[in-house]
């Protein structure tokens, strides 16, 4: 009788004490959009008494009912603050395939089919681009901003999440995915038509031409040309063409896709300039912009990639002759040859003719994963079932992977990768 | 002549060539002799202290390998597998397309484990390495054919497969089956198609395995030659 009546008398704390755990990992979310900035990937401290704090911080056996926190409810990338740092949140499907589907770097183009999703991680550097981006007075000049960082430190994935930002607030997007792909994947090269020192890459014009169209689709339908471009004798953009009639005969007459280019940033340019929109022009690897090029000359020269036609407008779009919007940039060391990649710094990377071109720029470091944000990315993984050694998921296990990535981002995604 | 060679002589003199030798008549020899103790690997026995009799306070112990690790990891079959699969000493490169073929395995399983309905998903094992080792057991044949000798005739009479015989022939079917593709299709890719299917108990190499054992079922009169 007596063991009887104290076996329930356990039960009865027990259940308590795991219904409050339940209720305390249910509203730890909401506490956090309140709360200042605090170390959280293992909060055990929910409870105000002092004894059921310590209670729970030493029966191992309640650790199982802890959540840890590795997500955010809050998918309007607007809405970020500091309170969200190093947690994940969910990119609709919509957005992925209006704003990114074409540019993704391939790995994580394959985690979203794998894990039928595509979270991006808050990190520190975005949310010092949001920062800025909402205490900019717009009737300056255009300011530049440089992400810069070891490889697989979360540059591009930063360059994201802030076009996602820019794009829920209804900017006008100009995002040039990883030009360095036009200095030797090109599918034709022809002199251009609009003046002959220049080199035109149709089809990759015509590439860039859908992919804007794609990221900017309902903003375009009000957009028209301010001045007549003239392709040929015949042919001709009047004044007062709608953008996407000029972004159709763009992707229609390849031959004038770069042309149709440099005619499209130039009114983007103008237009902003009267107030009209704002935008977001984000280049990847802008240092592409001063190498060489495969293509030769009849000298047997490299074309240094300056003289591509599409490289003439796009550096026009970082001179900072207009207002009512902001460039950013990233550069990236893995375009160098290997004897070549000595430092991660712009200085280094743009060389004295990029950095000239460009300075005064702000740089922005994105660093490799702090102590909060591996745990919260390695919580991230083994619930989307990426880890899968029993032994991975153990304490011992996550030092392991995290000694052996030294927090890299990339690196420790390929960690996870066979196991 | 030194004693072990005059034992060695007299054993293959005496007894008949059927008898299989298989202790004595190695191939290769160990670098090491034979009071060389294998290295610890296990991070939770190196923690613990030596008691005063242990044998590793007085022997010499062997070098340990360059693929053995303390890491979570670790596993010995595969690393047995990467052996097999290496060609031209290229330790690395095998180690890269296993490691590879592993994630893909892991990323057709998980895609198919989201997709799935709430019920259905307790059903799909999604570590590769559960599926690497169900594979190979699935592949292991249980009796081998041999061919003996008797009276001018040649049987293939079937015999039990020892069990690193059994894991050998596993792997090697496995491997086999993965070489023999086209060109374009690459060895990781193929190899988790492979494994995948072996653990579905499907596949090229179980049906290598399921032909042996027919065999042995058709031979099954000649058993006796064995003795």
């Amino acid at each position: 009788m007596k063991v009887a009546v104290v076996l329930k008398a356990c039960c009865q704390t027990v259940c308590v004490r795991r219904h409050i755990c339940g209720q305390l990992a249910a509203c730890h979310s909401a506490l956090q959009l309140h709360n200042e900035r605090r170390p959280l990937y293992h909060s055990r401290k929910y409870s105000t008494s002092l004894a059921e704090q310590f209670k729970l911080a030493t029966d191992s056996k309640q650790k199982q009912h802890l959540k840890t926190i590795f997500r955010t409810e809050e998918t309007d990338p607007t809405k970020h603050t500091d309170v969200h740092e190093g947690l994940f949140y969910t990119v609709s499907s919509e957005d992925v395939k209006r704003l990114f589907q074409k540019s993704l770097p391939p790995i994580f183009n394959k985690q979203i089919t794998t894990f039928q999703e595509a979270c991006l991680m808050v990190r520190e550097p975005a949310l010092e681009l949001f920062h800025y981006i909402n205490h900019f007075n717009y009737n300056h000049p255009v300011p530049r901003f440089m992400l810069y960082g070891k490889r697989g430190s979360g540059k591009t994935m930063t360059l994201f999440h802030i076009i996602h930002h820019c794009a829920q607030k209804d900017w006008v997007i100009v995002h040039v995915p990883w030009p360095a792909f036009w200095l030797n994947h090109y599918k034709e090269v022809s002199v251009s038509a609009h003046s002959a020192h220049r080199v035109d890459l149709p089809y990759e014009a015509s590439d860039w031409l859908q992919h804007f169209c794609t990221q900017n689709f309902d903003l375009l339908k009000d957009i028209k040309t301010t001045q007549t471009y003239k392709w040929t004798k015949r042919e001709s953009a009047a004044e007062g063409t709608p953008l996407l009639e000029l972004i159709d005969f763009g992707l229609n007459r390849v031959k004038f896709a770069a042309d149709c280019v440099g005619a499209l940033l130039r009114e983007i340019r103008v237009q902003a300039s009267d107030n009209k929109f704002r935008v977001l022009v984000a280049v990847e690897c802008v240092n592409a912009f001063w190498k060489d090029t495969t293509i030769r000359t009849e000298s047997r020269d490299f074309v240094p990639a300056e003289k591509l036609s599409l490289v003439h407008n796009f550096k026009k779009m970082l001179r900072s002759d207009w207002t009512n919007g902001i460039a950013l940039c990233t550069v990236d060391v893995s375009i160098n040859l290997l004897h070549e990649r000595h430092t991660h710094t712009p200085h280094f990377l743009l060389g004295k003719k990029g950095f000239e071109f460009l300075d005064p720029f702000i740089p922005v470091l994105v660093p490799e994963y702090s102590d909060k944000e591996v745990f919260s990315c390695l919580e991230y993984y083994i619930d989307r079932k990426w880890i899968q050694n029993p032994k991975g998921k153990t304490d011992e296990g996550k030092k392991e992977l995290i000694y052996l990535s030294d927090k890299n981002p990339h690196a420790l995604n390929r960690m996870c990768a066979p196991w | 002549m030194a004693s072990w060679c005059v034992r060695r002589y007299l054993l293959k003199h005496t007894l008949s060539s059927k008898v299989a030798l298989p202790v004595l008549q190695t191939v290769r020899g160990s670098i090491y002799s034979p009071k060389y103790l294998d290295p610890t690997v296990s991070k939770e026995e190196l923690s613990q202290p030596l008691k005063d009799d242990d044998p590793r306070k007085f022997q010499p112990i062997k070098a340990a390998r360059t693929e053995e690790t303390t890491l979570f990891f670790h596993d010995p079959l595969l690393q047995k597998f990467t052996n097999m699969m290496m060609q031209k000493g290229k330790k690395t490169l095998a180690k890269d397309i296993i490691e590879k073929a592993f994630e893909n395995i892991k990323r057709i399983q998980i895609e198919n484990y989201h997709k799935a309905a709430d019920e259905v998903k307790q059903d799909i094992e999604l570590d590769p390495l559960k599926i690497f080792h169900q594979a190979v057991d699935n592949c292991k044949p249980i009796l081998v054919l041999t061919k003996i000798q008797k009276g001018g005739v040649r049987y293939e009479v079937p015999i039990p497969c020892g069990d690193s015989n059994q894991r050998f022939r596993a792997m090697k079917w496995i491997i086999e089956s993965c070489r023999d593709k086209e060109r374009t299709v690459h060895m990781e890719n193929k190899l988790a198609w492979e494994l995948l299917d072996a653990y579905k108990n499907e596949g090229r190499s179980v049906k290598r395995k399921q032909d042996l054992l027919r065999m042995c079922e058709a031979n099954k009169a000649y058993a006796h030659y064995r003795w």
